[in-house]
Order: structure tokens, then C-alpha cells, then sequence
């Protein structure tokens, strides 16, 4: 069931009246028969994975406390880590190992008839499996006791408002919010509608909108000039940002009307003035797991290296975090790229403090944010390419050509001309709005004029400007 | 060894680490309220406590550090 | 609750009030001549063109030999003069893309026993799936009868249709200087002088592969049922028609199209005219793209059409 579908309004709607309607101790049977209801309107068969990996990670949490040496503690760590993760392997990058075997081989002209698993990957896998992981770290660490509960354990990893692309929560503030009970509050039902409201709106107004668009463009990259390709990437961009935020703050403002708070997952990305601070701001749930739970611990055991083990364990995490998008070639270029450059910041930092006290205030703030947007759509065209080789046409094309007005403007005819440019009108206007209105969803209260018109007025425009039909929202995949 | 004397000794690290006489700890601040702060200072920091203070710190007395008061109650225990 | 219930119900009312104030509002916006709401969203087409001039032109009272029905292959195809040389009065009631599902509906409405004794059905693969496309927001905006909009709007079973319906209503009313499609002669027919060139020829040629061809999908034929079944009971005779077809037509598709109307065909003992077939129609002479006839191979069909139902 997506988000904006009828489907999933009625189960909603039918799901908070029930909610609460009934006393606290049934409410986690509830909501874990809900959110293994809405993962099994996938596939059925994927909740008995889902079910599996909440066992494995329940009973080696409890075995990782109860074990009397370090040693054994770290056993069970590794068995909850080699069961969870191998699956999360298993399904995403089989296939990819795989074909790999068989290129080596037959380069050896040895032959290799295995062609592969059909396997379909599980929707949320990535999400749930990181959220899992984090908790079984966090008993390790003895950063927190292990859930004796295993309804609501299972519940923490499958709850289904961010199950199928987060925001992935620690343990140590989600799960103790399912012990607490939470009152039918009107104020923070229509906190948690503004959320949503402002969700759908990104995500059927501007990021659906723009599919088709960055679609003509990246489906024939060999066909338009270098200007052309940095319109559309700037456009993928603007659809990435949309369509994930949209996620984010849909599953923030469903959790929040049943009582719950999930974390924010993106805070303006493209204000930032360098890819450090860019991290801090975009997919923010999922950055701040892997410096918590990889980054720091590698940093950590190699300290003495010194400062190389900065640079080692920032290679190790950003290219994870780029294969953890998925099996392809192009997503370790996306890692490494951001490598590169968090290493040249942190190798710059003092050089470039001096050139920002010298410089004028004005001028270098919006050269840093102009530069750190500038290789954030370079990386992104990696993210969107369709295959490694069009990668290589692509950025031969974005360095190379000269400004080619006639080249884009043929693009935006092949696009839907006028209707681009309608298109285009609404994106400026929601990036020049985004900022307030975010300001305005944040906040607790909601005052009238809210309420009667700037929240009607977005539906509204959902229902006139929305495109409609299901079209999946991008992270899905992962 | 005393608490007190325990924060003045940090003081000094932190002041060294972070090339600022001026800084002022106590048990409530974090990485945010000081300035510089980032993985390399972070590190510095650590391993300059460990140089010292004569104790080794790992990953996983880490991970629960959260303000200057978890580092101070950290190297007590180390200590003794 | 009852709070609850307040507010949502006054945001409902607010959305609606607003998103009518905004509806209207862009309707008095001019384009290039064109309103400016037209070119907001996909499931708009501007009103005027070939559907509204013919669906305003037809008369559910006026009486025809024959009805013309099916997609642009119909409308495009069948020549009401060529028919009049032989003293037999028609109509063309097809319409760009037009589905089974519409087509059914547009029979059943405006079809019956006082205005036609025959009726031919133009059939080819892609009209055969009930998936929204085009041409049902074509036919809302553009159909006269305000009933029959209703009832393929409700059929999409699809929000897009209030907007595309609210356009209908905020620029209905007889309008005669709204854009006719240049090639629309009279009685449905659209004629095309068009002939296909060598460079359009290469273009289809490369573009073209049986694999890559839309698989056809067999939704479509509980619709002829159903046509076929309001004809029986109209007395109308329903005569099935594939036209020519260029080298881009998929014969994999036609055959699972000959399999799945084989039952039909038998229960209701339906004639079934296959030119698909027929090897005088050349690609580059008689057709001005993949899919549809210029003119001299509509002369060309018509005539073979009117020898072979013995009119």
C-alpha cells in the first residue's frame, strides 16, 4: 500500500479510530498486526523474513546480556550480525556477486553457466535490517538493556509508518515510546496532518512531476549536450529531495498522530556550505547511524594511527554507505566521490577557515553553498544514472561541452514544453516557499488562518496540480 | 585521584586539542558547545586523555560518551 | 472525537471552496489563446479538436445506414462520402485511442434500433486494456451529451476525472469558435493528405520490434460482449472490422486478438473482416504513418469494404 493511495486512507483512518478506542496493553498487538498487515500488501511471504530477523535479533540481544565473558558477549554479536546482515546481503548483492564470479572466470575462459536467483527484493530490507543491527550494537555497548518483550520488540523493528524507507530510529528512543500511553490529543493529530498534508504535496506536486522529465533526459544521455544534462540533474535533485523528504515527513506525521515521534530525516540539504555539513542535513537518520555504528568504532579501534585512521574509516563508511543504496557499480562511485571530498575538507579545514576570515561573509557562503551544490548534482548523476557506462557518457558530457541553448531548449520540447514550464513555475515556487512552510509544519501550534487556508490550500493544489496513478516513491528500492 | 582534579587536568587537554585557552567544561557540555569539534579534534582529544591520564579508553567506552560528564565519570573509572 | 470531526469536515469544506476559487480562476487565464489550465496537469485535453466537433455534429435522432466505431483507425478510415456514392448513409463515431470499455458505453448510449441497422467495429489490439489513457479525458471534455461524460468519468474510477469533468462544466456552453482539427471534414470523417516519407519509414523501421510491441491484454472483450449483446437487442448488425495495417503492426498481437474473439465471434454468429491480411495495401503508398491510412488508401478500402459486405 503506498501512502497516497485509497487503500492506505481507509486502513489509516479505520486503524487511529481503533487505536483509540482500545485499552494501552492491546494497543501494541494492534499496531504490530497493522504494520505486518501493510508489509505483507507487498509480498506475503516477506513477513515471515521480517518475523525471522526480530527473532534472531531479540534472542541474541537477551544471550548478549545474559553471557558471562566478553567473549561470548561478542559471539552472539557476530551471530545476530552474520544472520541479519547476510540476509541483507544475500538479497541485494547475490546477483551481483555472482555475474562478478562469472566475469573472472570467463576471463580465464572458464565457464560459468549459473545465471542467477529470480529474486525479487524485499521491500524496507535495508531500513529494517540497519534498525535491527543498531539495536543489537546498542546492547553490546551496554548502551541500553535488551527487550524482554517480544511483541514489542517485533513491533520497534516492522512499525510500519517507517518501515519501508525510515526514518531508521535508535532503540533508545523508539522502543520506550511503545510502552507509553498516549491520549487522543486533537492538537497533535493536527500536528501530525501538516506533516502529512506537506508530504503529499512534495511528492504528488513537484517529485512526480518531474519523473517523466529526468527520464528523457537520462534515458538518452548520448543524445543531449552538457548544459541540457545539468538541467535534468538539477531537476533529479530537486525529485530526489521531494520524493524522500515527502517520505519522511508522511511517516512523521502518521506516527505523531498515534502518539509517536520519529526523527527528522532532512533539514534543507542544499543550504549547506560544504559535503560535512551536507551529511548532517540529508538522509540524516541513516548518516548519523553509520557514524554512530561504523564510523566511530573503526575511528576508535585504529586510533593509533592518528589522524589516517580518519581518513580509513571515512573511506570504509561512505563507501558502504553508498553500496547500501544497492548492487550497482555506480552507487561505490557515489560513496567514494563522497569520500574524497570529506577527506580534502578535513584535510582543508584550516586553509579554509583562514579564506573565510579574509573574505567577504556574503560572498564566501554562497560560493561554498554554489560549490557544495554543484558536486552534490555531480554525485547525483551517479546515483540516477541507468548503468555505469552512461555514467562515463555522462560526466564526459557535463565537463566537456560548451553552453548549448539550443540543445535545451529541444529538451524541453521533448518533455512537454509549455506543461515543462508550468512545471518548472512550481518547483521555483516551492523552493522559494520550503523553508517557511517546513517552519510552519514544525511548529506544535497551528494558528487559523493555517488551519482554514495555507493546509486546504496545499490540498487543493494537490488536487489540481497532483499527478496521480502509483508511482512508487524512489527509495523503495533500497 | 579527585574530581575536581580530574577537570582541571582536562582542561588543560581540551584547551591543548583545541588551540583555544578560553574554553570553559563542565559536566553538561558536549561536542556541539565547542568549537572545532569534529572526528579528527575528536580523536585527538581521546587520545591525548589516554596519553595523559595513563589509561586506555576502546570503541566501546565510546559509544556511551554523550557530554563532558560521561568522560569525567569514564576516566574515574579507568583510574580506579 | 467530536472535535475531531469539526475540524476535518472545515478543512474539507475550506479544500474544496479553495481548490474551486482556484479551478476558475485558471480558466480565465489565456494562453496563447488557449487556457491556461489546459497545460497544468495530464489528464486535460483542450476542448475542441475532432471529438467535439463530430460528437456535436451527431444527431441520436437523425437516422444512419451505418455507424462507423473504434479508435482514430476508424475515424480516419472510413470515408461517409465514399459510403454516399453507393446510397448508403453513415456516420463516424471513433475518436483518438477510444478503448472497448468507451466504446461499449458510447453504443449502449447513443446507438439503437431508431438510427442505425449496422454498426462497424474497427478493432485492433491496443483497444483492448482498461487502463486510463487519453482519450477518456478526451471524451469527457469533448462529448455533447453531458450523461455519457458522466458515465465514462465514473467508469475511470480515477480522481484525475473531477478535474477533467470540472473543466467540461467551467467551459460548457455552445462555443463554435473553438479550434476544429484542420483535417475534420464532416460526419466523423478525418481526412488526411499526408503520405509517408522515406525519412518517417527509416524511423519506424528502427524503432519498431514484435518484442518491444505493447502485449496485448485481454480486459477488453467482456466490452464487445456487451456490445455485442446491445446490438442483438437493438437488432443492430454488429460487423467486426480490422483495416489495412502497415509493416508496424504487430502480428503476434493480431493473432492473440483472432484467438480471444473466436468465442464471440460464435455466440452471436458475428461476420469478422480481416484486411490485416491483405497483401495489396503497401506500407509507403497507402499509409501516412504505423498505424492509420492516407487517403488514397482509405479510397482503396472503402471501396473493397463496400464490394465485400454487398452494399
Amino acid at each position: 500500500m503506498l501512502f497516497n493511495s485509497f487503500e492506505f486512507l481507509v486502513f489509516f483512518s479505520i486503524l487511529v479510530v481503533v487505536y483509540f478506542s482500545i485499552a494501552q496493553r492491546f494497543r501494541w498487538m494492534l499496531l504490530l498486526g497493522a504494520s505486518y498487515y501493510f508489509y505483507m500488501s507487498w509480498k506475503p511471504e516477506y513477513v515471515l523474513l521480517i518475523l525471522f530477523t526480530s527473532l534472531v535479533s531479540y534472542y541474541c540481544g537477551i544471550w548478549m546480556h545474559n553471557a558471562k565473558t566478553l567473549k561470548r558477549r561478542k559471539h552472539f554479536l557476530w551471530l545476530s550480525l552474520a544472520i541479519n546482515l547476510g540476509v541483507l546481503f544475500f538479497f541485494k548483492y547475490f546477483n551481483f556477486v555472482n555475474d562478478g564470479v562469472r566475469e573472472v572466470l570467463q576471463s580465464f575462459s572458464l565457464h560459468y553457466s549459473y545465471e542467477g536467483l529470480d529474486i525479487l527484493l524485499p521491500i524496507g530490507i535495508s531500513f529494517y535490517t540497519f534498525q535491527t543491527v543498531g539495536y543489537n550494537l546498542d546492547v553490546f555497548y551496554q548502551v541500553r538493556k535488551p527487550e524482554k518483550h517480544f511483541g514489542i520488540f517485533a513491533l520497534f523493528v516492522s512499525f510500519f509508518p517507517q518501515l519501508i524507507a525510515g526514518p531508521i530510529e535508535r532503540s533508545t528512543v523508539l522502543l520506550p515510546q511503545f510502552k507509553k500511553e498516549h491520549h487522543f490529543n486533537l492538537e497533535r493529530i493536527q500536528h501530525g496532518l501538516k506533516y502529512i498534508i506537506w508530504g503529499l504535496f512534495k511528492k504528488l506536486v513537484i517529485a512526480d512531476r518531474l519523473v517523466p522529465i529526468i527520464g528523457e533526459a537520462y534515458g538518452n544521455v548520448g543524445d543531449y549536450s552538457g548544459s541540457t544534462l545539468w538541467f535534468a540533474t538539477f531537476l533529479y535533485a530537486i525529485q530526489l529531495y521531494a520524493d524522500f523528504s515527502a517520505y519522511s515527513e508522511i511517516a512523521k506525521g502518521l506516527a505523531k498522530i498515534l502518539g509517536y515521534d520519529l526523527m527528522e530525516n532532512f533539514d534543507h540539504p542544499f543550504k549547506s556550505k560544504n559535503i560535512t555539513e551536507f551529511w548532517r542535513r540529508w538522509h540524516i537518520s541513516l548518516s548519523f547511524w553509520l557514524r554512530d555504528y561504523l564510523y566511530n568504532p573503526i575511528l576508535f579501534a585504529k586510533k593509533k594511527w592518528g589522524r589516517p585512521a580518519v581518513i580509513y574509516s571515512l573511506f570504509i563508511t561512505f563507501i558502504l554507505c553508498g553500496v547500501w543504496h544497492g548492487a550497482k557499480f555506480t552507487y561505490l562511485i557515489f560513496g567514494l566521490l563522497q569520500a574524497f571530498v570529506l577527506t580534502f575538507e578535513i584535510l582543508s579545514k584550516k586553509w579554509r577557515k583562514n579564506l573565510q576570515s579574509s573574505a567577504p561573509k556574503f560572498f564566501y557562503n554562497n560560493l561554498s553553498m554554489l560549490l557544495t551544490f554543484g558536486f552534490t548534482l555531480f554525485s547525483f548523476s551517479f546515483f540516477r544514472a541507468d548503468s555505469f557506462s552512461d555514467s562515463m557518457v555522462l560526466s564526459k558530457a557535463l565537463f566537456s561541452t560548451p553552453f548549448d541553448f539550443n540543445d535545451l531548449f529541444s529538451f524541453i520540447k521533448a518533455s512537454g514544453g509549455i506543461r515543462l514550464a508550468f512545471t518548472l513555475t512550481l518547483v521555483l515556487l516551492f523552493l522559494s516557499m520550503d523553508h517557511k512552510i517546513y517552519a510552519l509544519v514544525k511548529n506544535e501550534k497551528s494558528s487559523r488562518f493555517q488551519k482554514l487556508l495555507i493546509f486546504p490550500a496545499l490540498l487543493a493544489a494537490i488536487g489540481m496540480f497532483g499527478y496521480f496513478g502509483e508511482v512508487e516513491f524512489i527509495y523503495f528500492q533500497f | 585521584m579527585k574530581t575536581e582534579e580530574i577537570y582541571a587536568q582536562l582542561l588543560d587537554v581540551f584547551k591543548n586539542v583545541f588551540e583555544n585557552n578560553s574554553i570553559v567544561i563542565e559536566e553538561s557540555t558536549t561536542a556541539n558547545d565547542i568549537e572545532n569539534w569534529d572526528s579528527m579534534t575528536h580523536l585527538m582529544l581521546i587520545t591525548e586523555i589516554e596519553t595523559d591520564f595513563k589509561i586506555e579508553i576502546n570503541g566501546m567506552d565510546v559509544m556511551n560518551l554523550h557530554n563532558v560528564g560521561n568522560l569525567v565519570s569514564l576516566i574515574e573509572r579507568k583510574l580506579g | 472525537m467530536g472535535q475531531l470531526l469539526k475540524y476535518l469536515i472545515s478543512t474539507c469544506l475550506c479544500t474544496i471552496a479553495l481548490y474551486l476559487i482556484l479551478n476558475f480562476g485558471m480558466a480565465q487565464l489565456y494562453y496563447k489563446g488557449q487556457p491556461f489550465i489546459f497545460i497544468t496537469n495530464n489528464y486535460f485535453t483542450e476542448k475542441g479538436g475532432d471529438t467535439y466537433a463530430r460528437f456535436l455534429e451527431f444527431n441520436k435522432k437523425s437516422a444512419s445506414n451505418i455507424i462507423f466505431t473504434g479508435s482514430s483507425r476508424a475515424y480516419r478510415g472510413y470515408d461517409p462520402l465514399i459510403f454516399d456514392e453507393v446510397g448508403v448513409s453513415s456516420f463516424n463515431l471513433g475518436s483518438s485511442g477510444q478503448k472497448m470499455p468507451n466504446t461499449a458505453l458510447i453504443i449502449s448510449h447513443l446507438l439503437n434500433s431508431e438510427n442505425t441497422s449496422k454498426i462497424i467495429l474497427e478493432l485492433y489490439p491496443k483497444g483492448f486494456t482498461d487502463d486510463i489513457s487519453e482519450s477518456d479525458f478526451d471524451l469527457i471534455t469533448n462529448l455533447k451529451d453531458d450523461k455519457l461524460a458522466v458515465k465514462i468519468a465514473l467508469k475511470t474510477k480515477d480522481p484525475r476525472f473531477i478535474n477533467t469533468y470540472l473543466t467540461r462544466l467551467l467551459f460548457s456552453g455552445f462555443n463554435t469558435d473553438l479550434p476544429i482539427d484542420a483535417e475534420y471534414v464532416s460526419r466523423g470523417f478525418c481526412k488526411s493528405d499526408r503520405v509517408m516519407s522515406d525519412e518517417t519509414y527509416k524511423y519506424l523501421e528502427l524503432r519498431f520490434s514484435e518484442d518491444n510491441s505493447n502485449n496485448f491484454n485481454i480486459q477488453g472483450i467482456r466490452h464487445l460482449d456487451s456490445i455485442a449483446n446491445h446490438c442483438k437487442s437493438e437488432n443492430i448488425e454488429l460487423i467486426l472490422v480490422t483495416s489495412p495495417v502497415s509493416d508496424f503492426y504487430s502480428q503476434k498481437n493480431h493473432s492473440k486478438l483472432l484467438l480471444s474473439i473466436q468465442p464471440i465471434l460464435e455466440d452471436y454468429n458475428l461476420r469478422y473482416l480481416d484486411y490485416s491480411q491483405n497483401t495489396s495495401f503497401s506500407t509507403k503508398d497507402h499509409f501516412y504513418d504505423a498505424s492509420h491510412l492516407n487517403y488514397t488508401g482509405v479510397k482503396k478500402f472503402n471501396k473493397m469494404l463496400i464490394k465485400d459486405l454487398g452494399l
